[in-house]
């Protein structure tokens, strides 16, 4: 089935945020979140990050904050663009 | 109880939280509005993180960087070659087996006007057999080549045809055979046999191709005995010798001169004439040389100094009759004024006589193996042919 030619270009958009928000993590918040939704549990990934179980939580708290944010702010600065192209 | 950190409240919704802790978050959430929004809170960063990595590979085709595929050749391109190769091959066949159907019929027709050319009444009886067997390959020689019949037809028909010709040569062997020996008709001999200015045969092979029962396995013995630069005698030559008969002709005026061959020689210009069926003279033309003028391609070429002055160009002529054939030949002689080779004394004994040509200049040598007297009446000959073409070329 062939997509609408926006949504196409929408989802690329969406693909290029989402990689320059990751790309703005902390390595080890970076490792944390993947590892967290590639389905490791925090034994792994405390292991693999050589973490305490413990901080594995703020880890992943943390990186997921940051990584909303920043994925938000660049949304937004999307949005301002587009509005400024179209005005 | 204090509030829970944000790292707890993530174990917690992500279930790594031991059982005892878990319970104990859970009642303190129930009971702490704080805990809960941030709870609510963490809820929203856990699926917004995971829907903006979900989106990492959500990334549609043709967006992201791909090796760049193979160049390929078009397929119609392939097709097209296909077509164009399969339709040469077909024309490439056809033309090939429309050329050998006309050769086949070509050696066809020359099989039936051979025969028919075989059956003219004769005049002459030579009596001898070896003759008339010798002489039944009358030759297609100026449409087959160089080559006696038998071999003509050999080459020309091709490996599927070679059988049918074979038959074909047999069968008109044996009509010949059956009937009267064949003389070869003076319109044989505008077809032009092969050149052959310096072939020396001995006499012993010669005595072997005119016992040969056939003309086309004479030329084959003739063929590669060592003399691949000169073409084997015509069988119908051949079977003159021996028969004799072709004496008559011999004695005919004004000669009767049919020029053969124009052997290739260094410094002369070089005419083979048949004056009579067997009978050979070659006239040799010296031609100034401007050495500046002279290439020399080859170092088989004759001396310069003998060819410039042509006192010795005279080149022996086709192979000769052997003893043999010669007194067959000069016994059969009966035409008056004509002396035979045995009357004079002389056998095989070139003779050479020397004119210069009054309108080139040029030291004309005659050179054949018979008296000197027919030499002047075939130089007499020559003259008259030498002017009539000098009056052609001028108008």
């Amino acid at each position: 089935m062939v997509e609408p030619e926006e949504t196409t270009i929408e989802r690329a958009q969406e693909a290029a945020m989402a990689r320059k928000a990751v790309d703005a993590l902390a390595e080890r918040d970076r490792l944390a979140l993947l590892m967290r939704e590639e389905g490791l549990d925090y034994n792994e990934i405390a292991e693999a990050l050589e973490l305490s179980p413990g901080s594995v939580g703020t880890t992943l708290s943390r990186a997921r904050r940051r990584l909303v944010e920043s994925y938000e702010a660049l949304q937004k600065s999307r949005e301002e663009r587009e509005k400024n192209a179209a005005s | 109880m204090q509030h829970l950190d944000e790292g707890t409240i993530h174990s917690w919704l992500d279930g790594a939280l031991s059982a005892d802790e878990a319970t104990r978050v859970e009642a303190h959430v129930k009971e702490c509005p704080q805990c809960a929004a941030a709870v609510a809170e963490a809820r929203g960063f856990i699926a917004g993180a995971s829907r903006i990595l979900t989106a990492l590979d959500n990334a549609p085709r043709g967006v992201m960087p791909m090796a760049a595929p193979k160049k390929r050749f078009d397929p119609i391109v392939w097709r097209v070659a296909a077509t164009l190769l399969v339709v040469a091959t077909g024309t490439l066949v056809v033309f090939r087996n429309a050329g050998r159907e006309a050769q086949i019929a070509t050696t066809g027709a020359d099989t039936a006007s051979s025969s028919v050319k075989v059956v003219t009444p004769m005049t002459q009886d030579g009596g001898d057999q070896t003759a008339r067997t010798t002489a039944k390959p009358t030759s297609p020689i100026g449409q087959q080549g160089n080559f006696p019949r038998g071999t003509a037809i050999g080459r020309s028909a091709g490996s599927t045809e070679k059988g049918a010709a074979k038959k074909r040569a047999t069968d008109a062997l044996a009509a010949t055979e059956q009937r009267s020996p064949p003389l070869p008709p003076q319109s044989n001999y505008s077809a032009k046999p092969p050149a052959a200015p310096q072939t020396n045969i001995p006499l012993k092979e010669n005595g072997a191709i005119a016992g040969e029962a056939s003309g086309a396995v004479a030329a084959k013995i003739s063929a590669p005995s060592g003399y691949a630069q000169a073409a084997p005698p015509s069988p119908q030559l051949l079977a003159a010798r021996g028969r004799g008969a072709a004496a008559s002709d011999a004695a005919r005026e004004p000669e009767l001169l049919r020029e053969v061959g124009h052997p290739r020689q260094f410094g002369a210009k070089v005419t083979l004439y048949e004056v009579s069926p067997g009978d050979t003279v070659t006239l040799t033309e010296a031609i100034p040389l401007d050495l500046t003028e002279v290439v020399v391609t080859s170092a088989t070429t004759a001396p310069m100094t003998a060819q410039a002055t042509g006192k010795t160009a005279a080149i022996p002529s086709k192979t000769r009759a052997d003893a043999a054939a010669i007194t067959s030949m000069a016994d059969s002689q009966h035409v008056a004024g004509v002396p035979s080779p045995s009357q004079l004394g002389i056998v095989n004994a070139p003779h050479t006589i020397t004119w210069t040509d009054p309108a080139t200049g040029h030291t004309l040598a005659l050179t054949g193996r018979m008296p000197e007297a027919r030499l002047q009446q075939i130089k007499i000959s020559i003259e008259r042919e030498r002017a009539a073409a000098a009056a052609k070329k001028k108008p």
